[in-house]
């Protein structure tokens, strides 16, 4: 009888401990666009864990994505400017939510001239860098030169490149200079410009960027006026490198004759890979790679006066963060129950789930916004419903790297796809009249969000609220896939593999409802759905094995040619460059996208912007998924919190806890 | 014996040749933009990068050559570099392999105490209420799925009761005495760092982030154990020789202590060994699941995201520590069987 019992309370215990865990979530959702800000949905402790086991001088945040590199100027993803952001300061940065208004930072002072070509900044004396540095002007100049020098392959410096050199990249600054064809088969390389050349391309790097210490002033000077100069100079890319400190740890010398031993580097070939200097209100505190960042206060931080009337000064009120990266949502959540956690990325899949723990929600981007008390015993607050300057679209390769593992066997034989598969339009249009836009708001961006009709977001220039849109069809799709490949695709069908950086839900239920819809328009029609770490994601599409590639972009500066360039400039477009359209459609998209910079006529920009949006989409050289709301979530604890639509993920300065 | 260890370890570097045979087939068989990132972490992105790495590293060589090659940057200790760890391969696996040590030495006390004692147990107590108990348990541990097992009790430890961190090897705040340049880091190993650095709270801590990861791994491996105890128990207590020993007039007790249970560890010894040696292969699911920074998550992530360089010099490593665990099982085992020796 004994024995009956005891095995009785052990089914029991068993069983009672499944049915708890049955309550459970079983999903991810992530972080993480291309290029400059943005924070992903994130979270805070629950009800259930009501007293947060974080320490009230420390932050932690448990998200999904980890950065590829802590270097800001080969950084071009969310993850790691992120980081970047709380270590290095710029010379102006942005007053408070205001994307075109800036507060004094490492600069005093800062003036435009009248034509707007030339930005002269004055900076700050008694700036120090964590090591011990002194913070100089010709520290500032070094900071954008090594930047514009390395240049690395679908980076950041496209962007300081075009209006302070007037050209896409350095190489082909190099190549014109030296008369070669970068247009070339095969494609010139750095090793045959000749020595004088790259001497040249460096001295006009120098001469854009100047610093006279004496007089502790930077000057930029333009080529062409560029109204978000101060925006792009504000994010981490701007962010200020002890020349000297980056000497001694192997970076470049500053010297015009070296320059090429360190352009277009790999990540882990620069010297602040994993390393920071910066004079930040935070220090590096340690890389654990796969595991967690960790970032210290900088006591010596050299702020006495408020960014911002009733902004922070001084060292950071928060002095410790971690940031963990834990891709498990189930896990993730865990700890959001648990209280070991201030913020965690919460999937909008999953936003049921954490709604119940809501102490008090908030109708805008910070908590002067109207507030509503949903939950006296929630542990978190809940800002929604303000505008996101960032989307998501599904961009076709046009000719994918021959040895992709994505392409199954690589060829138009029913078990893979060729590497030119998405040159033939039909099967673009296909693809795209399989995609359901309607699951995918409902489902994956939970009803919050809208259909993006190209590139170009609401309320910028090119823009038409009744420009027409691709829609969910399965009768195109299969006449458009019948028609692709000289009509072999219904009989013969097709493998092949698409991916999405793991953690982020939006992205696989996309992935999902096309390879779903496929299948239902012929079971011939076989599409894998693969998670990748952001990282590897974003290894995976540069080196060109993405058939498809879903991701998202978040704007730099807020103006339209930021959201044609991605995703159409061969040359610069960080989507765009890797989808290796045909020749003349490269031309036409380059010659329209540079005219429309150079035109000051707004109605005739406005006009060359829609034209382009309508390219886009008559091209189908993407499915354009949609533009969602923004939802964020952080422990009640936790205070000084607002949206900026640039600033990438949290600047954990403004933050303090009651 | 010493002519047994001396034959034996002689076996050693042939067996350990033919792995290398097995690891570079398989490199063989991968396309060579793959192959290339064994040589170079500079990943061919231009036309005319991947050419230019073949020419430079000798891609399209005789094999035979490209195995010398490949051979001596083994000697090195170059795996290649990985782009999941973002480190050489090398390097990762000597950054996560304390973690993995560490839950691999708490794990095998369990498994081994728990395991071999509850199926003596169970054995003597053949066909009576204990033994079915036990047996319920062990059917439970050796059914259960390890990632089953590990959120089973992070739901109800770490979540409901908030008794034990949810993962993780230390809380951020003792993380960073450990991370501290004057912490002396002898092993890696935190829960024996911190008894060598003297800091009890940084050893309390530790053994809290651990305890959950190892009831999750040694429940089920504990669970096998038994059973095989279990069973070579019952088959030993069968022998004539434990009849004899009876006979004589020993005690109950003594026939267990001095002849069953020695003769009865002999498959127990194997089946333990290479369950230890599994463990420091690294147990992927139960470090995904308690976020535990050891080998089988960096192993795990580097499969899930095709890192193929990382895959292989894992598998180089995991099939070393095989080959050798396995010889010093074969010792043991000799050491404790003459019969093996004599043969």
């Amino acid at each position: 009888m004994r024995t009956c019992k005891w095995l009785v309370s052990a089914l029991v215990l068993a069983l009672s401990v499944q049915v708890i865990a049955c309550k459970g979530p079983a999903d991810d959702a992530g972080p993480a666009e291309e290029g400059a800000a943005g924070s992903g949905t994130e979270a805070a402790p629950a009800e259930s864990a009501s007293v947060s086991k974080v320490p009230a001088d420390s932050f932690v945040q448990v998200t999904a994505g980890e950065p590829e590199t802590l270097d800001p100027a080969w950084s071009y993803e969310t993850s790691g400017s992120a980081i970047e952001s709380n270590i290095y300061d710029t010379l102006v940065y942005f007053k408070r939510e205001k994307a075109d208004e800036f507060a004094a930072n490492l600069a005093e002072a800062y003036t435009v001239s009248d034509d707007g070509l030339t930005y002269t900044f004055t900076v700050r004396e008694g700036v120090k860098f964590h090591a011990g540095g002194d913070f100089t002007a010709s520290d500032m100049a070094y900071t954008m030169q090594r930047g514009l020098l390395q240049d690395r392959a679908e980076g950041p410096q496209w962007l300081f490149m075009e209006p302070l050199l007037g050209v896409s990249t350095i190489e082909s600054m190099a190549f014109d200079l030296a008369g070669l064809d970068a247009a070339a088969d095969p494609a010139p390389t750095m090793e045959q410009v000749p020595d004088d050349v790259k001497v040249k391309v460096c001295e006009a790097v120098q001469a854009s960027v100047t610093a006279d210490n004496a007089a502790r002033t930077v000057t930029f000077t333009l080529k062409t006026p560029t109204p978000w100069f101060l925006q792009l100079i504000s994010q981490p890319w701007g962010g200020a490198l002890d020349q000297e400190w980056m000497v001694e740890n192997g970076d470049w010398d500053g010297t015009c004759a070296t320059w090429t031993k360190w352009h277009n580097p790999e990540k882990q070939n620069t010297a602040i890979f994993d390393k920071a200097n910066g004079t930040g209100p935070y220090k590096l505190g340690e890389w654990k790679k796969g595991e967690q960042i960790t970032l210290e206060g900088n006591e010596a931080y050299w702020r006495t006066e408020p960014i911002w009337e009733g902004g922070p000064s001084g060292p950071a009120d928060l002095k410790h963060i971690v940031v963990q990266f834990v891709e498990e949502w189930g896990t993730r959540y865990a700890k959001l129950e648990a209280g070991e956690a201030d913020a965690v990325v919460v999937p909008r899949a999953n936003i049921d789930q954490v709604e119940k723990m809501i102490h008090t929600e908030y109708a805008g981007g910070d908590e002067s916004a109207p507030s509503t008390v949903k939950n006296p015993d929630g542990a978190l607050k809940l800002f929604l419903g303000y505008p996101s300057v960032s989307s998501d679209a599904a961009t076709f390769i046009f000719d994918v790297n021959k040895d992709s593992t994505f392409l199954k066997s690589g060829k138009l034989d029913g078990e893979g796809v060729p590497p030119d598969f998405f040159s033939d339009i039909h099967v673009r249009k296909g693809f795209t009249a399989c995609f359901d836009w309607d699951t995918y708001i409902a489902e994956g961006l939970k009803g919050e969000g809208v259909q993006s009709r190209g590139p170009i977001i609401a309320g910028l220039q090119g823009f038409k609220a009744d420009s027409p849109v691709a829609s969910f069809d399965a009768k195109t799709c299969e006449e458009e896939l019948a028609l692709a490949w000289d009509g072999k695709l219904p009989e013969m069908g097709f493998k092949m593999a698409i991916a999405y950086n793991q953690g982020n839900d939006a992205r696989k239920t996309a992935a999902q409802i096309l390879a779903d819809n496929l299948a239902q328009v012929n079971t011939k029609y076989a599409v894998e759905v693969q998670e990748l770490e952001w990282p590897s994601f974003l290894e995976q599409r540069r080196s060109g094995n993405l058939p498809i590639t879903i991701a998202g972009w978040l704007e730099d500066y807020h103006d339209a040619s930021n959201w044609v360039s991605p995703f159409m400039d061969p040359e610069a477009g960080a989507y765009a460059r890797a989808q290796n359209f045909p020749a003349d459609m490269q031309k036409k998209y380059k010659d329209q996208i540079v005219a429309a910079v150079n035109e000051v006529d707004p109605v005739k920009r406005d006009a060359m912007y829609a034209d382009l949006q309508m390219w886009a989409n008559d091209d189908a050289i993407a499915i354009w998924l949609a533009q969602a709301t923004g939802r964020f979530y952080i422990s009640k604890d936790v205070s000084g919190w607002y949206n900026h639509s640039l600033q990438p993920g949290l600047w954990y300065y403004t933050l303090s806890k009651e | 014996m010493t002519t047994y260890i001396i034959r034996r370890t002689l076996i050693l570097p042939f067996t350990l040749f033919g792995l290398t045979i097995l690891i570079f087939g398989m490199i063989s068989l991968l396309p060579l933009g793959v192959r290339a990132a064994l040589y170079t972490p500079d990943i061919p992105k231009k036309p005319g990068d991947l050419e230019r790495i073949i020419a430079t590293y000798g891609l399209d060589d005789p094999i035979h050559l490209q195995y010398g090659r490949w051979m001596g940057k083994l000697l090195r200790g170059d795996l290649g570099f990985s782009q999941t760890g973002k480190e050489s391969v090398a390097k990762v696996i000597f950054d996560h392999l304390p973690a993995t040590a560490e839950l691999a030495l708490w794990a095998i006390v369990p498994i081994v105490f728990i395991g071999i004692n509850l199926g003596v147990i169970a054995a003597l107590r053949h066909n009576q209420p204990i033994d079915h108990v036990l047996r319920i348990f062990s059917i439970f541990g050796t059914s259960l799925p390890a990632f089953m097992a590990g959120l089973l009790l992070l739901m109800f430890f770490a979540v409901y009761l908030g008794w034990l961190p949810t993962g993780g090897r230390l809380t951020p705040e003792f993380q960073r005495v450990v991370d501290n340049p004057a912490w002396f880091k002898a092993t890696g190993m935190y829960t024996v760092d911190s008894l060598l650095n003297g800091r009890l709270d940084v050893f309390v801590d530790a053994l809290k982030h651990i305890l959950m990861p190892v009831v999750a791994l040694s429940y089920i491996s504990w669970a096998i154990l038994m059973r095989i105890t279990r069973s070579s128990m019952l088959e030993t207590l069968r022998q004539d020789y434990v009849n004899t020993a009876r006979s004589k007039g020993l005690t109950e007790a003594e026939v267990i202590r001095k002849h069953a249970r020695p003769n009865a560890m002999l498959p127990v010894t194997t089946v333990a060994g290479a369950q230890l040696i599994g463990l420091l292969g690294g147990a992927p699911i139960t470090e995904t699941v308690f976020h535990w920074p050891g080998i089988g998550k960096r192993f795990v992530d580097a499969a899930a995201n095709l890192d193929v360089v990382t895959v292989l010099g894992f598998m180089m490593f995991t099939g070393t520590v095989l080959v050798v665990g396995n010889l010093l099982i074969d010792l043991l085992y000799a050491w404790m069987d003459p019969r093996v020796r004599f043969n």
